[in-house]
């Protein structure tokens, strides 16, 4: 008898090879005794049915969080073109390619290290693809681009940045404001961000990273440079801007100027770093529902072998007994 | 918010101007205590577009020694920032000016042709027409008149913001908040006018700076719209 119901579970397992890894992972969980086989089986049944109705409400979130996404990009999208990149525009057209680029540090040895204010746009909510990783692994390579050569301040909009840096560069960390743009983003919005600029006045330059739009598919990281008021000033205004201020207070105009651009070009920034954040969750959602449809299918054709096998087994099982009763007899 | 800050920090000034005197005369004669180095790597690479070309491949080259190679070097704003184009010497005025009006929430003029603007600037109020030299100026809460042909002007009241002339006869006025002129209310504006007044004798005997630019910031929004309710009248 022993000897027959060996040879029926060698006939069972060759007709069920193809579910051999997962059936295998499981066969290791109980000893190799036939009574045992049966309920494992039935646990291994219930496992993956278990995984099947995970996996279907992960499918059903993710098919939500797309739609959504969906449904607010129009919008978000109208308010980039409209409203942010004209503002952008007209405010960065003062700096209009005028040299803002990057400082080399010259062979003198500086008296003090450059200090530079870093104003990182992100956002609050995660899900959204490269958006927010993108900005963290750009800001950190800048950081350490320059690690012992320069000062950073660290102003973060955004909780994403903010839990992405201030592990690793706690000592440059200054201000994180949050829950911006919640409701519809206004301009006030972004003035704790400004306040920085009053707090911190030792910087000799200030550089706003945010996500730039592309396309619906695409975005970059923009760098935005802006100098110090302090040095705006005097023989640097005229070689560098070639405007004419009045007979305004220079010191006061130029604070003023770069407040106004500073927070104009962050504003305009955020408006752009939400359109950006809707299509990555959208773009990402929209794949992470595809991926669960297809481990559910996966998942389902290996429960219907399972499950075949199992009653396969159970027949031979009961085939073979009868067979040797007969014999028997 | 930084309109406040600015006027705050106008009126601090005023009140210590023995500190501000010395803190310019400071920036003058020493360089403002800045960098020296700094300073003149500013000047020279202004003057010279290559340079700062030149700075921008040092920075990414340090840039691509620490970053992980699956990450894309940053852009820089001036790869689409449209350069400034200044109008040959000889080339002619153009007719009209292009004016661009943009608020943080709408947008009144888009590229506009227009004949005239006249602009409340913190120095005074000066007429932008073609041709117009080059100007970065701060607003004052005022009115803002649009010329557009010659029988039609639009007049806007601004809080405050910053108005750019270009070399290419181009304005771009940038405001924080604007409206009509016809939206003012006259009795609210009256009220509010009273309101302040008492708010800034109270402060300034109180002794409080912040309270007391805040009144001051008041009286000088709601006396220009009483001015230009009474201008339009």
């Amino acid at each position: 008898f022993f000897w027959t119901s060996m040879f029926a579970r060698s006939l069972c397992r060759s007709t069920f090879r193809v579910s051999q890894a997962s059936a295998l992972r499981y066969e290791r969980a109980a000893p190799l005794i036939p009574q045992y086989q049966q309920q494992r089986n039935a646990t291994s049944l219930k496992e993956l049915k278990n995984r099947m109705n995970t996996i279907k409400t992960i499918q059903k979130i993710t098919s939500s969080m797309n739609k959504l996404a969906t449904s607010r990009l129009k919008a978000a999208r109208e308010r980039n073109e409209d409203l942010a990149q004209p503002f952008l525009e007209i405010n960065m057209a003062f700096l209009k390619g005028n040299g803002m680029e990057e400082i080399v540090v010259g062979d003198e040895v500086p008296k003090t290290k450059p200090k530079e204010l870093v104003i990182v746009v992100s956002t609050d909510r995660g899900m959204c693809g490269a958006t927010n990783s993108g900005i963290i692994r750009n800001v950190k390579s800048l950081l350490l681009a320059n690690r012992g050569e320069s000062e950073y301040y660290l102003a973060i909009a955004g909780s994403k940045a903010a839990s992405g840096l201030k592990r690793d560069f706690i000592k440059y960390y200054h201000t994180n404001v949050q829950e911006l743009g919640k409701k519809k983003l206004s301009f006030v919005d972004v003035e704790p961000l400004i306040t920085v600029l009053s707090e911190v006045t030792d910087y000799d330059r200030l550089r706003i990273v945010a996500n730039q739009w592309e396309s619906v598919v695409a975005s970059r990281i923009v760098h935005r440079l802006l100098p110090n008021p302090k040095n705006m000033i005097d023989e640097m205004k005229e070689s560098y801007y070639g405007y004419e201020y009045d007979n305004t207070e220079e010191a006061e105009l130029f604070q003023n100027l770069q407040e106004h651009l500073t927070a104009c070009i962050i504003y305009g920034c955020i408006i752009e770093n939400q359109a950006v954040e809707l299509a990555a969750r959208m773009n990402s959602m929209d794949n992470a529902t595809n991926n669960a449809g297809d481990m559910h299918n996966n998942l389902s054709l290996l429960y219907n072998r399972t499950r075949q096998a199992g009653i396969t087994t159970e027949l031979s099982e009961i085939i073979a007994g009868a067979a040797s009763v007969q014999e028997q007899d | 918010m930084w309109a406040l800050r600015a006027v705050a920090s106008q009126l601090t000034r005023a009140q210590s101007t023995g500190v501000a005197a010395t803190y310019l005369r400071n920036v003058r004669t020493l360089g403002g205590g800045m960098n020296p180095f700094l300073r003149r790597n500013y000047s020279d690479e202004a003057k010279d577009a290559s340079a700062s070309e030149a700075s921008k491949e040092a920075f990414l080259k340090k840039w691509a020694e620490v970053a992980p190679s699956t990450l894309d070097p940053p852009s820089f704003a001036s790869e689409f920032a449209a350069k400034s184009e200044k109008p040959a010497d000889g080339a002619p005025v153009p007719s009209k000016l292009t004016f661009n009006f943009y608020l943080p929430h709408e947008k009144p003029y888009s590229a506009a042709e227009v004949d005239m603007v006249l602009v409340p600037a913190v120095t005074g109020d000066f007429g932008v027409m073609p041709g117009h030299v080059p100007t970065a100026a701060q607003l004052r809460p005022g009115v803002l008149t649009v010329q557009e042909d010659e029988g039609t002007s639009k007049k806007f009241f601004v809080s405050s913001g910053f108005a750019f002339v270009h070399a290419d006869s181009t304005a771009d006025v940038c405001a924080v908040e604007a409206f009509p002129v016809e939206d003012l209310d006259a009795a609210t504006v009256e009220a509010g006018l009273a309101d302040y007044t008492a708010k800034l004798a109270s402060a300034t005997s109180g002794g409080d700076d912040y309270e007391a630019a805040a009144a001051q910031i008041g009286v000088e929004v709601y006396s220009a719209m009483n001015a230009a309710i009474t201008d339009s009248k």
